[in-house]
């Protein structure tokens, strides 16, 4: 209770009678929860206890405007965390919009704060396809949003230079099937180490395409590998930055980025999308079997007409042959008739002769010489 | 024939041709005909052999393709 001084007479409050009386005030006041929007600067989660404290900001024009403390209890976490998986897109995470439920609450320890009871992932979803529209909108305007398309990719591309992480599973599944072709077709690969996702994601991935400028000409391809960590942190594949430097690389770029919802910007501007590192595996390695294929078939049809064309030439002199052995003046002769000559012309009418001539006769077998009577 | 050799299949062919259609005219005398009949006969086999010898190399040819592939 409060007491009076006995030389000044103010009435004087312990701080607990304070912090109680705006417990109370505030209670009446705000009783029940309600929607606010808000930019999560930091969402500050304790996984050993489970709680989370975001801080929570207003943005105007660049600059702050409002800032204030909020609160997750665990069990509110854990609901609205599973909620957001199941949009599969997003995570709860630093520098994001959110829609949400709250009410005021005040702590005699930690002061004033918003309690956090519900998060509307769609608002987020919303807010993030906002970002991702407005980068092909932009990529669009500035005319560079099928500069890597035009980018030749050689038929047979044999040495790739791979963004990705070395332990992740979507790397090695790519690697694994290239290597298992390897008997028959020589893939080399470099792998330039970045980060895939999440907020250092744009930066490092950007780098690393420098890197790859500066010896692009030992490289046919780009292949940017992700997989294995679900379809959280993609935001970074819809920024302006990371997609103009992937429209500049000076090579045709490939993604296997490995995820359900929709595509990225990167996706879609890149030479080609292969979904998942497998798939992107296999269109590369298709084009060998493809090409292999090919050959065998080539071969298989120029023996093929090779042997028709030879036929064709044999049947042709066999034809010869016989209509020869018809004009062959032997076969005629073998078969009883004779041949009739005078001074070694034929004679073909008996008045060509006249008596006395002298005629050869020829048959199969000699000659003989007779005088015309 | 060491001539005939250097020809090409197709010339030899042609060779061939033209005596068969000059053998089958009816004014040609017999001693001539003997001979064309005599050349074709040559030439006939001059072709099957070019034939068989080209059939050979295409099968030495197509296997080496085959080999290669299956190096790869």
């Amino acid at each position: 209770m409060p007491y009076y001084d006995s030389n000044t007479h103010n009435k004087i409050f312990s701080l607990s009678e304070v912090c109680a009386s705006i417990k109370r005030t505030i209670n009446n006041r705000y009783g029940s929860d309600f929607w606010v929007e808000g930019e999560m600067l930091r969402l500050n989660h304790y996984p050993y206890n489970g709680n989370a404290f975001p801080d929570l900001i207003e943005k105007k024009d660049g600059t702050v405007v409002a800032q204030m403390r909020a609160v997750i209890w665990a069990s509110d976490f854990r609901r609205i965390a599973s909620k957001f998986k199941l949009y599969h897109s997003i995570e709860l995470k630093d520098g994001i919009n959110i829609l949400f439920r709250a009410s005021i609450i005040y702590d005699t320890f930690y002061g004033l704060s918003l309690r956090i009871i519900d998060i509307d992932p769609a608002f987020t979803l919303g807010q993030m396809e906002k970002e991702r529209q407005e980068c092909i909108d932009r990529l669009r305007k500035e005319n560079i949003f099928g500069l890597n398309k035009q980018k030749i990719l050689p038929l047979l591309p044999k040495r790739l230079a791979i963004i990705s992480v070395e332990s992740s599973k979507g790397y090695n599944d790519f690697v694994n099937i290239i290597n298992s072709y390897s008997n028959r077709y020589a893939v080399f690969y470099y792998l330039f180490p970045s980060l895939l996702q999440g907020d250092g994601a744009v930066s490092s991935i950007i780098k690393v395409l420098e890197k790859i400028r500066l010896v692009y000409d030992f490289f046919d391809a780009v292949v940017i590998i992700r997989g294995g960590g679900g379809d959280l942190g993609l935001s970074a594949y819809n920024n302006y930055e990371l997609c103009k430097a992937v429209l500049y690389c000076p090579l045709p770029v490939l993604t296997g980025i490995g995820h359900s919802t929709n595509e990225t910007v990167c996706e879609m501007i890149a030479f080609h999308n292969g979904i998942t590192p497998t798939d992107l595996a296999d269109f590369i390695m298709q084009r060998f079997v493809k090409t292999d294929e090919q050959l065998h078939k080539t071969i298989d049809m120029l023996k093929l007409k090779c042997a028709n064309r030879i036929e064709n030439e044999k049947e042709k002199l066999s034809m010869l042959d016989k209509y020869i052995d018809l004009l062959n003046p032997t076969n005629t002769l073998n078969k009883g008739y004779s041949v009739t000559l005078k001074d070694g012309k034929t004679i073909r009418q008996a008045n060509q002769l006249k008596k006395g001539d002298r005629i050869v006769t020829r048959f199969s077998q000699g000659e003989i010489t007779s005088i015309v009577e | 024939m060491n001539e005939t050799k250097e020809k090409s299949y197709t010339e030899c062919f042609n060779e061939l041709k033209s005596l068969v259609d000059s053998a089958a005219e009816g004014q040609v005398e017999i001693d001539e005909l003997f001979d064309k009949v005599k050349r074709a006969k040559e030439l006939i086999l001059v072709c099957k052999d070019k034939l068989s010898r080209t059939e050979v190399d295409i099968e030495l040819l197509t296997r080496k393709m085959e080999e290669m592939q299956a190096e790869n």
